[in-house]
């Protein structure tokens, strides 16, 4: 077959018919074979078989150059085995967890309506420290009719509280934290026969990497007291040649393995060793918001002790009530923090820099990138600065604030879950890290809307609604988050461009602030719109909503309780007035420094009105331009129930 | 002397010339008529990223044949010469059943372009067991 030199040769294309019609067109500077075009042609047959082959192997060599490449993987399980190169370890499912109270209760019945006291048998064992929820006894609840398994994380010891008012011993056991997870046992026995191929692998990919607990026993001959706990390795360098230390790692197929040292880092198991592996397969996200319902008649949380397995007679009427823990506004902490495993493009995304920070927070970025992978998937935007940036300054701290994917604030156990998961291991020595809630600045934009129908086809009341839906879509991409800008420009030039019959447009911003006040205390509170005030009326730069406080009076040890509000003079000074008369009450409440929008109130004392259990102080605004900076801990946030738009018809417009 | 021929492909059979030992080739109107077998022939899904290419006669195996079949089949090879074989012109097919035999005739009678004469291919189908 006589082939032209100049024959096209192709060999850039990658896809089947690229690469056929590249052999077709090599073909036709030959004579001896003409058919190559036909599709029912043998050639054609030929060319489909060469072209399929070239086009596995590019497709092949390509797959096998992008799986290589933490840049440019597409598989979950490439991504984790390229994380392996730069110490990454990915996040493995997460059981949520939930704190919860636990009360000893003598489950006999005293023949009229109530329940015995416990003996004073008991009341005097537990004194002597005799009985503890060991870690991993089982706690279960239901959620959507599924019944979950939450496993205790620590040993807690049940502890004598003194008397209820009926002389009877309260006994509980207090804070007892739970985590969600399903406790599973998987069992191995070495055997050199395999040698370096024997693996110990876990076929649970819904492992909690946190629930892992190795035992090893010597061998099967040993009695079972003679086994072993051997413990993670948390740095090689604390590991000699006779650390009893394992390794978990998550392997190809997503599942976990098990592996021990080489007798230089971490003692190696040996021949007819049992490994016992224990570990919690958990439901990750859907463990969470458990123990919604739960309440002292209806509990959410059922426990069997393994106090109870035993035959001693003073414990057979012995039974435990859970309860969940309530926070300082009496509401329920469901369970909380259950994730699911790490997926490749986080992986992909937090591998590097995770290497960048070597697994110490010392740098702000150091604290962004370790908390965003311990709690990626909770987060949903976090700000860190340190301590010497307060005002007044806090130094050995670094503050650490964080919006919740659901949410504005977190629960105080998340908050302490978070300082704790950081301070013991990660952080330098002597800073101290703090989880603070962040502060919302409500923006409020006043939008006036020029339009002419006669450029469009639209209705107003589309056009409305056109606006008003924008509005919405404006505050969730560019407010929300830390370290997000308002600014009025953005908004109006992308309101103009909604439609054709919009011509002009003005927004004007107000926004507040809310003070979440500690009642019926006399303390000072500080408040930073951290922009440059305008008047929003003559003379006034700020003004509160109502608010219940004491009144002026002659017995000042029995002043009456009013409704009231401050406003500042236009000279810096901040009075309080009465609501309804607008008396003054106070003259010098407080203090406002119009160029750096803080507010400080002296002395303050807010009273809790009948029938709450808390309320929050609005403070209003004005920024000085209608451009708003979000500075340090604040998030700006859109007040969508009080944007205020008007639209008015041009042809009405008188220039 | 290629050129002399206006089509040329190569045998499915993979035989030798008994000549030169080089593979043989099929020639102008027998290459022709190889190309219409194998479409025919051909199932669906059997092409690399070629599906459509197929003379669907493979999904009726297992039919009845009657007069419905009759007018499928014809119509499906219509449409595989239209689409596939454009050297194929004035096809003609007629299919003879041969119930004794429990086979199925089909004649199609056509012309190739650039060659003077009326051409016929004859295929059997026929049951193997």
């Amino acid at each position: 077959m006589a082939i032209s030199n100049k024959a096209a040769q192709s060999i850039e294309s990658l896809d089947f018919d690229t690469i056929k019609s590249d052999l077709i067109k090599y073909l036709t500077s030959q004579e001896e074979f003409q058919d190559y075009n036909f599709e029912g042609s043998g050639f054609s047959v030929l060319l489909d078989v060469l072209s399929y082959n070239t086009h596995h192997m590019a497709f092949y060599a390509n797959m096998l150059a992008n799986e290589s490449f933490l840049d440019s993987c597409v598989l979950r399980s490439s991504a984790v085995s390229l994380g392996k190169s730069v110490g990454y370890i990915p996040r493995s499912r997460r059981g949520s967890e939930i704190v919860v109270d636990v009360k000893m209760v003598n489950n006999s019945s005293d023949g009229v309506g109530s329940l015995n006291p416990l003996s004073e048998e008991i009341v005097s064992r537990v004194k002597s420290g005799n009985y503890s929820i060991l870690k991993n006894e089982v706690f279960t609840t239901t959620k959507g009719g599924e019944t979950l398994y939450f496993y205790s994380v620590n040993n807690v010891f049940f502890t004598y509280e003194g008397d209820d008012t009926d002389g009877n011993p309260v006994i509980y056991a207090r804070n007892v934290l739970l985590r969600e997870g399903k406790l599973n046992t998987k069992t191995f026995v070495v055997n050199n026969q395999y040698g370096e191929d024997q693996r110990f692998i876990i076929p649970d990919s819904n492992l909690d990497d946190r629930s892992v607990s190795v035992f090893v026993r010597k061998s099967i001959s040993e009695s079972e007291g003679s086994t072993e706990k051997w413990f993670p390795s948390t740095s090689i360098i604390e590991n000699g040649p006779a650390t009893k230390v394992f390794f978990l790692q998550e392997v190809y197929d997503g599942y976990y393995e098990v592996y021990f040292g080489d007798g230089i880092i971490g003692q190696p198991v040996e021949q007819g060793n049992i490994i016992f592996v224990t570990y919690a397969s958990c439901s990750g996200v859907d463990g969470n918001s458990a123990g919604i319902s739960d309440s002292p008649n209806t509990p959410n949380f059922t426990y069997i002790s393994s106090i109870n397995t035993t035959e001693d007679t003073e414990l057979q009427n012995v039974r435990f009530n859970v309860s969940v823990l309530r926070d300082e506004n009496d509401k329920i902490v469901t369970s909380y923090g259950g994730q699911e495993k790490e997926t490749r493009s986080s992986i992909k995304f937090y591998g590097p820099r995770f290497y960048e920070t070597q697994d110490r927070a010392v740098t702000t970025n150091d604290y962004i990138a370790l908390f965003q992978k311990l709690y990626s998937g909770s987060i949903r935007s976090i700000h860190v600065w340190g301590g010497e940036e307060n005002d007044p300054p806090e130094y050995g701290k670094v503050f650490v604030s964080v919006r919740p994917i659901n949410g504005l604030f977190l629960s105080n156990q998340e908050k302490l879950s978070l300082e704790n998961s950081i301070s013991t291991e990660r952080n330098m020595v002597s800073i101290t890290p703090q989880v603070v809630n962040p502060e919302y600045l409500y923006i409020t934009p006043s939008i006036i809307v020029k339009y002419d129908l006669r450029k469009s086809s639209t209705d107003v009341n589309v056009l409305s609604k056109q606006i008003n839906d924008y509005v919405q879509i404006f505050g969730l991409e560019n407010l929300s988050l830390f370290e997000k800008n308002f600014f009025s420009g953005q908004m109006i030039r992308n309101i103009l461009e909604l439609d054709e019959s919009i011509r002009s447009c003005t927004v004007a911003v107000n926004f507040n602030k809310q003070i979440v006040p500690t009642f019926n205390t006399k303390i000072s509170y500080s408040i930073n719109f951290e922009n440059p005030l305008s008047e929003i009326s003559s003379g006034t730069y700020i003004q509160s909503g109502s608010f219940l406080t004491y009144g002026t009076g002659t017995n000042a040890l029995n002043l009456p309780a009013v409704r009231a509000y401050f406003k500042d003079n236009g000279k810096g000074k901040i009075s309080l007035y009465n609501n309804s008369t607008d008396q003054l009450i106070k003259d010098q409440f407080g203090t406002v420094n119009y160029d750096t929008g803080k507010v400080i109130l002296n002395s303050a004392e807010f009273l809790l009105e009948n029938g709450l259990q808390k309320y929050e102080v609005r403070v209003n605004a004005k920024p000085r331009d209608n451009d708003v900076f979000s500075k340090k801990n604040t998030i700006l946030e859109m007040n969508y129930d009080e944007v205020d738009l008007t639209l008015v018809e041009s042809s009405t417009v008188r220039i | 002397m290629a050129t002399e021929y206006k089509y040329s492909d190569l045998d499915l059979d993979f035989t030798a010339n008994p000549i030169t030992k080089d593979i043989s080739l099929k020639y102008d109107v027998e290459a022709v008529k190889r190309s219409l077998r194998n479409l025919i022939f051909t199932k669906k899904n059997e092409r690399f990223f070629r599906p459509d290419i197929s003379g669907g006669i493979h999904d009726l195996l297992f039919e009845n044949f009657g007069s419905i079949q009759t007018v499928t089949i014809r119509s499906r090879i219509e449409n595989l010469i239209q689409n596939y074989e454009p050297r194929v012109t004035e096809a003609k097919i007629e299919l003879y059943e041969k119930r004794e035999q429990n086979a199925l005739q089909i004649d199609i009678y056509f012309r190739v372009r650039n060659i003077p004469g009326m051409q016929e291919l004859t295929l059997d189908l026929q049951r193997v067991r």
